[in-house]
C-alpha cells in the first residue's frame, strides 16, 4: 500500500519537542566523544552512540528540558548523592581532597585497629608469660627452701 | 509478513513473515513517510530487532492478547498507520472512527471490535514505540491504554506531561548547568546505577531507586527519523 504524499503537511504524532529533548538526554548521558561511553555501549551491544544528531553546542541547563526535567533532576540528585557502597565510594574521585581525606582516615583507622589488636595480643601474652615466670619463680623458691630443710646440720661431735 | 494466530495449515505458513529484513522496508516507509530507497536497514537494525521481538512475543502468546485477535500481518499494520496518518491531518483521530473505517476494509473483514482494538494497539506500539495495550494484557508491566472518547493526539500528549517541579525548583537548581561528567558510565561508577533498555519511549529515564536501575530508550535513530516525518 502506498503512503499518501504528506511531504508538505505537519503530521506530528510524537511532539517534536519530545523527540528533541529525548535526543538531548541521550547525547548528555551517552556522549559520542567519550571513549569509555563508546566502549560501554559496545559491550552492551548498542549502536546508537555515534548516531546523529550527536551533539549540541553550548552547555545544557536543567531548564532546557521540559518533558524529562523531573526525571533528569531526580537522576542528577542521585548522581550527586553519596555513593551507596564502598566500591562506588572508592571509585568516586570527583572531590579529590574529600576522597584523600576520607581514605586517609580509613587507613589511619585500619592501622589503629590492627596495631591495637596486636598490642592487645602482645599485652595478653606478656601478662601470661609474666604470670608463668612468677609461678616458676615461686616453685623454684619453694624447691630451694625444701632443699635447705632436707640437708642435715653438721654434728658438733663429728 | 507476520502472524500470531492459532490457525494452522498453508494459510498460516503463507502469512508468516519469512524474511523480516526484506518486508520491513514497506512498513518503515509507511511509518516514517519516506520512500523505501531512503531507508537504511543497517542503521535501523535495533528497531528491526524490536519489531521482530514484538511479533515473536505475540506468536508465543505473551502477553496473551493474540487470542483475541484475528489474523494479522504487516499489511494490516501499514493500513492502520496510513489511515491514522491521513486522519490526523484535519481532525482529532478517534478510535471509534478508526474502527468504523477499518471494518469496511476487506483486510479486516473477519475482525471483531476487540480484534480491531488490539490490532490498532499493535500498530501503534510498532509505529510510535509506546507500550500501548489494554491493561488486561499487561500484567505487572507499565502500559498505556488508548480508549474510545479520547483522540490519539490528546492521548499521546498525555504521556509526556509538563514538569511538576517548575515551582519547587530553586532558582539555583533551575539554572544549573548539567556537567559533562553526568554520563551513564559515571552514573554506574559513582552511584551504582545500572542501565536497563526499555522499548517504551514514555519510560525513558525512569529510575528505580530501590534496585538502582535506570530505564533508557535506545532507538535514537528511529525516533529521530520519526521526528523528520
Amino acid at each position: 500500500m502506498r503512503v499518501a504524499d504528506r511531504s508538505d503537511s505537519k503530521v506530528e504524532l510524537l511532539p517534536h519537542n519530545v523527540i528533541d529533548e529525548y535526543t538531548k538526554t541521550m547525547n548528555l548521558l551517552f556522549p559520542s566523544w567519550d571513549i569509555k561511553t563508546q566502549k560501554f555501549l559496545k559491550k552492551k551491544g548498542q549502536t546508537f552512540g555515534m548516531e546523529a544528531p550527536v551533539g549540541y553546542p553550548g552547555p545544557l541547563y536543567l531548564s532546557d528540558f521540559h518533558f524529562w526535567r523531573d526525571r533528569l533532576s531526580t537522576l542528577y540528585t542521585e548522581f550527586c548523592s553519596p555513593p551507596p557502597s564502598m566500591t562506588q565510594l572508592f571509585n568516586d574521585r570527583r572531590n579529590v581532597l574529600q576522597w584523600y581525606t576520607f581514605w586517609f582516615a580509613v587507613v589511619i583507622l585500619a592501622l589503629t585497629v590492627i596495631f591495637g589488636v596486636i598490642s592487645s595480643i602482645t599485652a595478653c601474652l606478656s601478662t601470661r608469660y609474666t604470670y608463668e615466670a612468677l609461678v616458676l619463680a615461686r616453685e623454684a623458691a619453694a624447691s630451694a627452701q625444701a632443699c635447705t630443710c632436707a640437708i642435715p646440720s653438721a654434728s658438733p661431735a663429728g | 509478513m507476520s502472524i500470531h494466530h492459532s490457525l494452522e495449515g498453508s494459510k498460516h505458513q503463507e502469512k508468516r513473515r519469512l524474511k523480516p529484513g526484506s518486508s520491513l522496508q514497506p512498513t518503515l516507509s509507511t511509518f516514517l513517510n519516506i520512500s523505501e530507497d531512503e531507508i537504511s536497514l543497517e542503521r535501523l537494525a535495533a528497531y528491526q530487532s524490536y519489531y521482530d521481538r514484538t511479533w515473536e512475543s505475540l506468536r508465543n502468546g505473551y502477553p496473551p492478547e493474540a487470542e483475541s485477535m484475528a489474523l494479522v500481518s504487516d499489511e494490516h499494520i501499514r493500513i492502520i498507520a496510513t489511515l491514522i496518518s491521513n486522519s490526523i491531518l484535519d481532525l482529532p483521530c478517534q478510535r471509534e472512527t478508526l474502527r468504523e473505517t477499518l471494518s469496511k476494509d476487506l483486510h479486516f473483514a473477519d475482525h471483531s471490535e476487540e480484534s480491531l482494538n488490539r490490532t490498532i494497539d499493535l500498530a501503534l506500539r510498532l509505529w510510535l514505540v509506546l507500550n500501548i495495550r489494554d491493561d488486561e494484557y499487561a500484567p505487572g508491566a507499565h502500559s498505556i491504554q488508548w480508549d474510545d472518547g479520547v483522540s490519539l493526539q490528546t492521548f499521546i500528549a498525555q504521556q509526556f506531561p509538563k514538569p511538576r517541579m517548575l515551582r519547587d525548583l530553586s532558582e539555583r537548581m533551575f539554572d544549573f548547568v548539567l556537567p559533562d561528567s553526568f554520563t551513564m558510565v559515571k552514573l554506574k561508577r559513582y552511584s551504582g546505577i545500572k542501565v536497563h533498555w526499555t522499548y517504551d519511549l514514555s519510560e525513558h529515564l525512569g529510575l528505580d531507586k530501590d534496585h538502582r536501575i535506570l530505564k533508557v530508550f535506545p532507538l535514537k535513530y528511529y525516533v529521530n527519523e520519526l521526528g523528520r516525518r
